[in-house]
């Protein structure tokens, strides 16, 4: 979950809309006219993968870690495209769409970060069809190859000079988060989003930097989330992983920051075990403990890039995963939109040290507070 | 031949001696040698560097922002659309090449503060761009390791403003714009205010032009409620990929209608399109390198000629004789040299100047160019620097190898005032040139990639007649000096001056050589402009027969894309003191891969006014309205081969489109050609509902001025003009058209005066005795001034005599040939006879002028000092 994208459309002043792209069919509008998620079992497969235009934002997020079979090259990688609705200038009754997308890799290695930030007006450089999954912005894409396996494929490259080109098939079933995919993020009612869920994915293909061409193989996350209105106004940021273990589990966490310090009760852990099932962790019953900082030489934002992850499971026992960052400098500087955040590779350890698997951590809201801005 | 330590000391001591003791003594010949040798060089230069220029700045305003882009892809006829765009996009989903779509249009400012009216509007994808600069400046950050300073937050505060523009803090400044001031703009009909938003960020190698403002295309499209289209797609190859698998992929996927380009065919596309206009510009520099050749000869020969006994005696002493001509040679390369030298500073110097006028013709009939200028290589400079000092070489070659040549006695015996020349030489030039140019007139011209012609023959047939009529004045003018019995009749001043003719020295001749090739190409060139004048003046006459005409007030060039809307047409003609009216379409289209126009016509007021002028009418004037039939002006029909009876077919975006030629019609204001269909097929086929032109008649003439002034305050954004205004202003159009070939011109002309004057200077100085003598017998400083100036005028007016003669022919060749191979235009060959009077006179007068100026200096030198 990436509360932070909802901030980026809210600043680009998101407006009401038509009802056309609001499937999943919805009777549930905000007062600028924005489709608003409702509970019931209504998303509806391939169609729902596409875009949701009728929605104020929505966002494809693929996180992963690949690496060559000599392990030459190792690294963590992130792909997200972004969409949101902004008002016309001349027309208050039209809307228009923007695409913003981020690409960036962790090479684990050299331990250097390289990201790429992109932001298209719907159009001949960017788009999202509606119905089917099939995004791009400018030559980076995610589509859908197969409705049937929900084999997916994907395109991108930082700086025109590190290329991937992943197959993703997926190892699970997907998840639908929260209430059959209606994820409450706030106190207030129109804070929810659909939350669809692919927790482990095969990604597979080509890695090229230079005239040079890799075959990589490794796995992925991704998470498609749309909304009008996720976050409360006494949310300042948030923190979010997802992690990837060995044993055939994964974990999705997210901690809502308030304005007092405190967690917000609507954050949640998710355990998803090996045979897809999911186990909710409510706000009360796991806690987020930071364990190590890094201050940010540009933005000045200090992140907890490692932390603790503590819960009491359902047969009662308290449980603790080490998550630790792969390398400090992981901050997305955000040099077109403006916003910044810290969005990094990381592995999990138990407390004896074990490595019991890797996954991602996006930090929010640490070089200043979102508070206000939406 | 060896070299050896005691012939190098030769060579020096001689040098010393003989060559640098002379040019101490003349330094101000030398110095005036060198000074007419660098003003031909810097000509030279001046019009390389105007070229370069008008090449370089085709289409080249977006290399300031994104780079030089590797492939360009346009639509043969009008623009891309938005879909175009996406499915190249989707094309090259795979590859790391970015993409730019760009459009250019005219734009005016609406209260210019300066004389800086006119500008190009440049629309550009803004957030394409951003991404670029993202990912341009991360490049460059991560190359250099340090964080550098970033031009985005200041763009990315204002490229969303939705009637934002930038443009070069200069503009600004001479516009006294300040940043965020809305200003007054005109674009097609429409008035509408941009605000300033500052400098706009370009690539760091270059500024953005200073006629330019930059724009989002969306943005502009929308304020001015148009579809968005670009004319191009600029293509930028990423590293990763490489040129040749993106035509690949290109050609594969590729719309009938694209036109895929790579930067040098891009290039060469711009070039072909002022190919002709250049090769004319090279051609007038060239003529002042050649008067120039001309001097050198004339100053190293009078050398030879000064210096035979000196070198005679050295020669008998056992001097080598190639060390005698190595002297003469060193002497013309010093020339050669100095003046080329002093020629690139000054070429440097002019380069602005002569861009701004080469600008100025190929703004009014080409594209849009760059004013910014533009620079010539190294290379460049030194081989033209190369090229003056191996024409100054050869120009001193022959003197020297005759001189080194001639036995020691025979050189002695010679009295200084003979030439090396024999008449036969001159009949043997003169029988030569005279095959020379029947060959040339015999000879086809080149077809080159561009589809114009190159007039080789022309060329050829030119520089042979030049050789003929030359070697011909100069066997003459020795019957010039025997008319001294029938002058002193009149002065006894005129029989002294022109009696030095009776024998001419070689002096004498290249003078008089230099003065007929200077005036006949002169003449030449005011034939060919009359004729050209004459014969457009005589065209406008046929096409302008309406009362008003109307366009936007942003088309300040023939190539100008400005456009009525419909609407606005329909608001004018609904007044009821119009009796009649046409309309006038037309775009930019590309046809066998080369831009010519596509005109739609509005063939029943053509027929009605008979204002197309035909050089093959239709069979039936009714065929003109069947669709499937086409016209083509006279410059197509020679640039692509095509005449009547054949087929041109057109690739629209929609659909592919073939024509049958039925016609051929003048057309004076386009030598890219045109072919015109009627405007129901030319909206059919382009969907352009953009109206050029308005032509009005009105039921009273007397109300005229009235609507004019009526319409221009209802359409502020409209030029309403007169007939007789309009006539006016196509003549002033296309005087700045020919701006540079008057410049060229003058500076040709100075040459050959300057020729002269440096001649008389050089006779008087040899006649030094014997202006003495005649100066201790009682001749008065009057009698030898007036007899120098007899002397010069006559050389001057018999130059002027063949010179007129010459450029009769030259200007037949010109119109006839040249010209008509190079722009495809059929001129009446007109003869300005004031003019070329004014010509022959103002060489004659400016000569005697000089000659006195000249002989005022030698009679000022004490009699005492002899050489």
């Amino acid at each position: 979950m990436n509360y932070l994208f909802t901030l980026i459309f809210s600043l680009l002043l998101l407006q009401s809309i038509t009802a056309q792209g609001a499937s999943p069919v919805t009777s549930l509008f905000d007062s600028e006219g924005f489709a608003l998620p409702e509970s019931g079992d209504l998303l509806q497969f391939p169609h729902d993968h596409g875009s949701h235009p009728a929605f104020k934002s929505e966002w494809w997020y693929l996180t992963g870690h690949c690496k060559t079979p000599d392990e030459q090259q190792t690294f963590g990688f992130q792909l997200t495209f972004f969409r949101a609705a902004q008002k016309n200038e001349d027309n208050p009754t039209s809307f228009d769409q923007f695409h913003m997308a981020h690409a960036a890799l962790f090479d684990k290695k050299t331990k250097k970060f390289h990201h790429e930030e992109r932001l298209n007006p719907e159009g001949w450089n960017a788009g999202a069809k509606i119905g089917e999954l099939d995004v791009f912005n400018e030559n980076w894409f995610l589509k859908m190859a197969d409705d049937t396996s929900e084999k997916m494929s994907c395109r991108f490259s930082i700086n025109s000079d590190r290329v991937f080109q992943l197959d993703l098939t997926p190892l699970k079933r997907k998840n639908l988060f929260g209430d059959n995919g209606v994820s409450r993020k706030g106190d207030e009612p129109h804070s929810k989003s659909y939350y669809i869920n692919y927790s482990r994915l095969q990604a597979s293909g080509d890695f090229q930097i230079g005239d040079k061409k890799y075959q990589v193989d490794g796995l992925a996350w991704m998470d498609h989330e749309f909304s009008s209105s996720q976050l409360s106004s006494n949310q300042i940021g948030w923190n979010w992983t997802s992690l990837i273990l060995n044993d055939g589990t994964e974990i999705m966490a997210y901690v809502m920051r308030r304005d007092d310090g405190k967690k917000d009760k609507h954050s949640v852990l998710t355990l998803i075990k090996a045979d897809g099932s999911m186990e909710k962790i409510p706000s009360e019953q796991f806690d987020w403990v930071p364990t190590r900082f890094w201050k940010s030489p540009r933005s000045k934002g200090t992140y907890p890039v490692d932390h603790k992850l503590e819960w009491t499971d359902s047969n009662g026992k308290n449980q603790s995963i080490r998550v630790k960052a792969l390398g400090d400098d992981q901050e997305l500087d955000g040099k077109l939109s403006g916003f910044v955040y810290w969005e990094g590779a990381c592995y999990a350890y138990d407390e004896k040290g074990t490595r019991l698997g890797q996954g991602y951590t996006e930090l929010t809201g640490y070089n200043s507070s979102l508070q206000g801005r939406f | 031949m060896e070299i050896g330590k005691s012939n190098l000391n030769l060579i020096a001591k001689l040098a010393s001696r003989l060559m640098l003791r002379h040019w101490c003594r003349n330094w101000l010949k030398l110095l005036a040698t060198c000074l007419v040798v660098s003003l031909a060089a810097g000509l030279y230069i001046a019009i390389d560097i105007a070229n370069k220029a008008t090449v370089s700045s085709f289409e080249s305003f977006t290399d300031q922002i994104t780079g030089s882009s590797d492939i360009t892809l346009t639509s043969s006829s009008g623009n891309l659309s938005l879909q175009d765009i996406a499915s190249v996009r989707k094309i090259l989903i795979n590859s790391e090449t970015e993409l730019f779509p760009v459009f250019e249009s005219n734009i005016q400012v609406a209260s210019p503060n300066t004389g800086v009216e006119q500008l190009l509007v440049i629309g550009l994808d803004f957030y394409a761009l951003l991404n670029h600069v993202g990912r341009s400046e991360t490049k460059e950050a991560s190359s250099k390791n340090d964080d550098l300073t970033s031009s985005i937050p200041v763009f990315r505060e204002t490229m969303d403003t939705r009637n934002g523009f930038y443009c070069d803090a200069s503009t600004a400044a001479s516009n006294d714009w300040q940043i965020g001031q809305e200003i007054a703009f005109i674009v097609n009909s429409q008035k509408l205010d941009l605000k300033y938003l500052g400098s706009f960020p370009t690539n760091g190698e270059k500024d953005l032009s200073s006629r330019v403002i930059v724009v989002d295309a969306r943005k502009f499209a929308n304020i001015l409620d148009q579809d968005l289209t670009y004319d191009r797609l600029e293509l930028l190859v990423s590293d990763l990929d490489s040129e040749h698998q993106i035509l690949d992929i290109l050609s594969e996927n590729k719309a009938k209608h694209w036109i895929v380009e790579t930067q040098r065919q891009r290039k060469s596309t711009g070039e072909s399109m002022t190919q002709a206009l250049r090769m004319n510009l090279r051609a007038l520099s060239t003529l002042s390198l050649i008067v120039a050749a001309f001097l050198v000869f004339q100053a190293l020969d009078s050398s030879v000629v000064k210096r035979h006994k000196e070198f005679a005696i050295l020669h008998s002493l056992g001097s080598p004789r190639w060390i005698s001509k190595l002297l003469w040679l060193s002497e013309s390369l010093l020339i050669g040299i100095i003046g080329g030298g002093l020629g690139i500073i000054l070429g440097n110097l002019l380069g602005r100047l002569s861009t701004g006028m080469v600008s100025q013709t190929v703004d009014t009939l080409y594209y849009f160019s760059n004013n910014s200028g533009a620079t010539i290589s190294k290379s460049d400079l030194f081989s033209t620097w190369g090229i003056v000092i191996a024409v100054c070489s050869l120009a001193g070659w022959f003197p020297a190898k005759l001189a080194s040549k001639m036995p020691p006695a025979q050189l002695i015996r010679q009295d200084s005032k003979q030439s090396n020349y024999k008449s036969h030489h001159y009949w043997f030039i003169a029988a030569t040139s005279l095959a020379l140019s029947i060959v040339g007139y015999l000879l086809p011209p080149l077809k080159s990639s561009s589809g114009h012609s190159i007039p080789v023959g022309g060329y050829l047939l030119v520089i042979a007649l030049i050789g003929f009529f030359v070697s011909i004045a100069v066997l003459c003018l020795g019957y010039l000096g025997s008319s001294t019995p029938f002058l002193s009749r009149f002065d006894l001043a005129a029989k002294l001056g022109v009696s030095q003719l009776r024998n001419p020295v070689t002096r004498h001749r290249l003078a008089l050589g230099g003065v007929t090739v200077a005036v006949g190409m002169t003449a030449a060139m005011i034939i060919l402009i009359a004729s050209f004048e004459m014969t457009v003046k005589n065209w406008i006459g046929n096409i302008l027969q309406a009362d008003l005409y109307i366009r936007s007030k942003a088309s300040g060039s023939l190539h100008s894309d400005a456009r009525m809307s419909a609407k606005t047409v329909q608001g004018i003609l609904y007044d009821q003191r119009i009796s009649n009216s046409s309309t006038i379409y037309s775009g930019r289209i590309r046809y066998d891969g080369l831009y010519t126009t596509l005109t739609g016509y509005d063939f029943k007021y053509a027929s009605d006014y008979n204002t197309l002028s035909w050089f093959k009418a239709p069979m039936s004037p009714t065929s003109l309205f069947t669709p499937g039939y086409a016209v083509i002006s006279e410059s197509f029909q020679e640039r692509f081969s095509k005449s009547v009876g054949d087929f041109v077919r057109l690739e629209f975006p929609d659909q592919t489109a073939e024509f049958q030629i039925i016609g051929v019609y003048a057309d004076y204001g386009n030598e890219q050609g045109s072919i015109g269909i009627s405007q129901e097929s030319y909206k059919k086929y382009t969907a352009d509902n953009g109206i050029r032109g308005l032509a009005l008649h009105l039921n009273d003439s007397s109300q005229i001025e009235h609507l004019a002034t009526e319409l221009e305050e209802k359409f502020p954004s409209l030029s309403v003009v007169t007939n007789k205004w309009l006539r006016e202003e196509t003549l002033r159009i296309f005087n700045s058209v020919f701006s540079v070939t008057y410049a060229l011109k003058a500076a040709g002309l100075f040459i050959s005066v300057a020729g002269l004057g440096s001649m008389v200077f050089s006779l008087l100085l040899e006649r030094f005795k014997q202006v003495g003598a005649l100066r201790m017998i009682g001749v008065s400083g009057n009698m030898i001034r007036r007899a120098a100036i007899w002397e010069s005028a006559a050389i001057a007016a018999f130059g002027s005599l063949a010179g007129i003669l010459l450029g009769q022919m030259l200007g037949l060749v010109l119109i006839y040939i040249i010209n008509k191979q190079s722009f495809g235009w059929t001129l009446q060959f007109t003869q300005p006879i004031t003019q070329l009077i004014i010509l022959c006179a103002g060489i004659i007068l400016s000569t005697a002028l000089v000659a006195y100026v000249v002989a005022n200096r030698i009679l000022k030198q004490p009699i005492e000092r002899e050489e």
